[in-house]
C-alpha cells in the first residue's frame, strides 16, 4: 500500500558521531512521520507510561490516554500492577472516565457487565435476557479486559504496545545493573513531590536535552558555583540508553545545613559525590543520588506536544514536607529552565534547510547515541 | 454515576391494591436512590424487590441488579445473591 507520506532518510544519523546528522525536521512537525516513528519506536519498544504511585493502593485505578487509546492502569486487589485497555469487551464502552477507588468491580456503565481488578469477566447481566445472565456463547474466560504487556521499574511503569519486545530485564539489563545500588524501597514524596510540565515541543527533543551536559552552564548557570561542566561526564551505551553523570553532587541540606533527607542504603563510595541522570529510551528520564532520585515520565500527546509528569523519591517514607517543598521547588526551577530550549529547538525545526544538524563528538554523543537507536527502531520497523 | 433505570415493582396493581401500594412504593424509593446514586441503598432495596417478587423470573430480574451492584461495591452481600441466581441457573 503507498505510504502518504514521505519516509525521511535516517542513513546520515547512524553514521559517526563525527558524520552524523540528526533526525530530520519530519521527525518532528509532521504529524504522518510521528505516526510512523509511534509505531517503530512508542510502541514497539518499552515506552514510560506512568508510576506507580498513580494508583497506591490496592483498586485505585486511573484512565490515561496514550497515542491515543484508551489505557486504564489499576492495581489489583493483591496490590500488582497492571494497564489494560480501558474498554468493555461487549460493545467497546469506555470504562472508567476519572481516577477512583475500585472497590470490589469495574463495571461498565453501559450494560453492567462486571469486571475484576485482574480484569476477569465476572458477570454480565441479563446477557440471556432479563434475570438471564448467561449465554452458552458468551464465555467469560474468554472476554476479560485485554491486557497490556508491562513492566514496574524504580516505580515506573513501562509498557510494551506491540507485545512482541524482549523482556524488559533483558533490554535494559545493563542499565538496570548500573544502578543495582539504588535496587531498594523507592518513596514517592507524594503531592508535593509530583509536578507536570506542558511543553510545545516533540518529546524527543526533552530527551536531547536531558541527555547531555553541554548545556548546563549556559541554561542552568545557577549550578556552575559547584558543578561545572568539567565535573560531568558522558554515559553512551549505543543501542541501549545515555545520559549524564556528575562527581560533584551536594547532598540536599535543610536550613540548619544537615542533611535533610537520608541516603539510600548501603550505597558505595561512589555515589558519595557521584550522580547521574540517564534516559531509558525512548521517553523516561531518570536521576540517581545519595538523597533522592527522579523519574520524568515524557507523555508524547502530539508530534509538537508533551507533558513532563515529574515525580521525586526518597529512601525513608518519613521525610519532611518543608524540605520536600524546596527540593521540589528547586528542581521546578531547573527544569522549566530547559522549556525555552527545548520550544526552541521545536520552533527551529521548521527551518526548511535545517538538516538535522550536528553532534559535537566530546560532549553531543549521548544525543547522538539516541538519534541512532531512534533510527535503529524506525530503521527495523520499515524492514 | 449509575444512571436511574425506570423499574416498575407493581405489574399486578389493578388485580392486587394493597401489594400494588407497596411496589410503589418501593419503586419510588429504589429511583430515589438511584438518583443518589447511594448503591448501597440499591443493594438492599433490589433484594427487597426480588424477595417480593411473585415468579422466579421477576425475582432473579431483581437479583440481577442486587448481585451486580453488590459486585461493584465489594459488598458482603454478593456471595449470597450470587448463590441465589446460580441456584436458579441464571449466573
Amino acid at each position: 500500500m503507498a505510504k502518504d507520506y514521505i519516509q525521511t532518510d535516517i542513513t546520515s544519523v547512524q553514521q559517526s558521531v563525527e558524520q552524523a546528522t540528526g533526525l530530520a525536521n519530519a521527525h518532528y512537525i509532521d504529524p504522518a512521520v510521528f505516526a510512523e516513528e509511534s509505531e517503530a519506536v512508542l510502541k514497539a519498544t518499552w515506552a514510560g507510561l506512568a508510576v506507580g504511585a498513580d494508583v497506591p493502593n490496592p483498586g485505585d485505578a486511573k484512565p490515561i490516554q496514550f497515542l491515543g487509546m484508551p489505557l486504564l492502569l489499576i492495581r489489583d486487589k493483591d496490590g500488582a500492577l497492571r494497564v489494560f485497555e480501558n474498554i468493555c469487551r461487549h460493545r467497546g464502552m469506555q470504562l472508567v472516565h476519572e481516577a477512583k477507588t475500585i472497590e470490589g468491580a469495574l463495571r461498565c456503565p453501559y450494560h453492567s457487565w462486571c469486571y475484576s481488578t485482574k480484569g476477569k469477566l465476572v458477570s454480565t447481566p441479563h446477557v440471556g435476557g432479563a434475570g438471564q445472565n448467561t449465554h452458552p456463547s458468551i464465555v467469560k474466560e474468554d472476554l476479560g479486559l485485554n491486557e497490556v504487556r508491562s513492566h514496574v521499574w524504580r516505580d515506573v511503569v513501562f509498557i510494551n504496545i506491540s507485545g512482541d519486545a524482549p523482556d524488559f530485564t533483558e533490554v535494559h539489563a545493563e542499565l538496570i545493573a548500573r544502578w543495582s545500588e539504588f535496587d531498594g524501597p523507592l518513596h514517592h514524596g507524594g503531592a508535593d513531590s509530583r509536578f507536570e510540565l506542558e511543553l510545545t515541543a516533540n518529546y524527543k527533543l526533552a530527551v536531547e536535552n536531558y541527555c547531555e551536559s553541554y548545556h548546563l552552564p549556559w541554561v542552568h548557570p545557577g549550578l556552575n558555583s559547584y558543578s561545572r561542566l568539567e565535573d560531568h561526564y558522558n554515559i553512551v551505551e549505543y543501542g541501549k540508553f545515555s545520559g549524564q553523570g556528575t562527581l560533584v553532587y551536594r547532598q540536599f541540606k535543610a536550613e540548619d545545613g544537615s542533611a535533610a533527607f537520608p541516603d539510600f542504603p548501603d550505597l558505595s563510595e561512589k555515589w558519595n559525590e557521584g550522580a547521574e541522570y540517564i534516559t531509558v529510551y525512548p521517553n523516561v528520564l531518570l536521576g540517581v543520588q545519595r538523597d533522592h532520585a527522579f523519574a520524568i515520565v515524557l507523555e508524547p500527546k502530539a508530534h509538537d506536544k508533551t507533558v513532563e509528569h515529574i515525580h521525586l523519591y526518597y529512601a525513608s517514607e518519613d521525610t519532611e514536607a518543608k524540605n520536600r517543598a524546596v527540593n521540589t521547588r528547586q528542581w521546578k526551577e531547573v527544569f522549566e529552565e530547559d522549556i525555552f530550549v527545548v520550544e526552541g529547538m521545536q520552533s527551529g525545526r521548521h527551518a526548511p534547510t535545517f538538516d538535522g544538524g550536528r553532534f559535537s563528538p566530546v560532549m553531543d554523543e549521548p544525543t547522538h547515541c539516541y538519534h541512532d537507536w531512534v533510527a535503529g527502531k524506525i530503521a527495523a520497523h520499515r524492514g | 454515576m449509575s444512571r436511574p433505570i425506570a423499574i416498575t415493582i407493581g405489574w399486578r396493581a389493578k388485580s392486587r391494591p394493597i401489594v400494588a401500594e407497596r411496589d410503589a412504593a418501593l419503586d419510588a424509593l429504589i429511583l430515589k436512590a438511584h438518583a443518589r446514586d447511594d448503591r448501597a441503598a440499591l443493594v438492599r432495596l433490589y433484594t427487597q424487590a426480588a424477595d417480593l417478587a411473585e415468579t422466579v423470573d421477576r425475582e432473579c430480574f431483581f437479583l440481577t441488579y442486587a448481585y451486580i451492584f453488590a459486585l461493584e461495591l465489594g459488598h458482603a452481600s454478593q456471595a449470597g445473591l450470587r448463590a441465589r441466581l446460580v441456584a436458579y441457573g441464571r449466573e
